[in-house]
């Protein structure tokens, strides 16, 4: 089955929080953001991913850019926020993580976006390995 | 299920890269079979069906990838790895059609080599708990 956040909140037991929802939406993005230099992100490429798999509209995903241009990213915060709501849950944050392994690679990628990738990974796991 | 008690199946042509890295497997993992060319490399997948699968890409015979998209094909959930020096983008496009689990970086960072190898044992847990494991265990 394909991943997307649908698959993931389904699986949180406030999947009827809309507020909730969003809270998550901007932290994934924000992660995302992380790995990919956001002044790079190639928009026709991303806008239909960040819709597939984060159910992010192209508007909301241009306010967090904004908001995280203005603003310096605190990592270790968006991890532990996602962890908690994904329960720290082993195979719902495999899951999380397939997703952002696919935006990590989708518009090519660099070695220095990977290696973003895989210290962000290894946040999320570090208890689990 | 731990790195310990997977089978590795190593694929690479350059010989000094493979006795390097198959001593490091070797002292982690329950069984390593080696291969230096993906024609081998899946001529040995098909004999041992090993966990988890680490290849080079450029090699001779048969590349990495062409290698791993016959793996695929007999086994969509097959855990495989692939390295990279993340230099060309055409290799990326077919990897991610390929649904490939991981990348390793080249140069080899040890430590983030086997978090690597770690992050995909717990991948083939999550298969092996929607019953997508290729061997259904």
């Amino acid at each position: 089955m394909e991943t997307n956040l649908k698959n993931i909140s389904n699986l949180i037991n406030n999947q009827n929080n809309l507020e909730d929802e969003k809270k998550f939406k901007i932290a994934s993005a924000s992660l995302v953001c992380a790995i990919v230099d956001i002044a790079q992100i190639d928009h026709k490429k991303y806008c239909p991913l960040f819709k597939e798999k984060l159910n992010l509209e192209q508007n909301e995903f241009e306010q967090i850019r904004n908001e995280i241009s203005n603003d310096a990213l605190n990592i270790e915060d968006k991890v532990n926020y996602i962890k908690s709501a994904l329960e720290n849950n082993m195979f719902q944050i495999m899951e999380f993580l397939k997703i952002l392994n696919k935006f990590a690679i989708a518009n090519g990628c660099t070695a220095k976006s990977y290696r973003e990738f895989e210290l962000i990974r290894d946040k999320f796991l570090r208890e689990f390995y | 299920m731990r790195l310990k008690k997977c089978s590795i199946l190593y694929v690479e042509d350059d010989k000094t890269t493979q006795e390097l890295i198959k001593e490091i497997l070797i002292s982690s993992c329950r069984e390593v079979f080696v291969a230096n060319d993906g024609k081998e490399g899946l001529a040995l997948y098909k004999e041992k069906q090993p966990d988890i699968v680490l290849s080079d890409i450029a090699m001779p015979h048969m590349d990495g990838l062409e290698m791993s998209e016959e793996i695929k094909k007999l086994h969509p959930s097959q855990a495989i790895a692939l390295f990279t020096a993340f230099s060309k983008s055409s290799f990326l496009k077919k990897a991610a059609e390929l649904d490939i689990s991981t990348y390793i970086m080249k140069p080899l960072d040890e430590e983030q080599f086997f978090n690597s190898l770690k992050y995909m044992v717990l991948e083939i847990e999550v298969s092996m708990r929607k019953g997508t494991a290729k061997n259904g265990n």
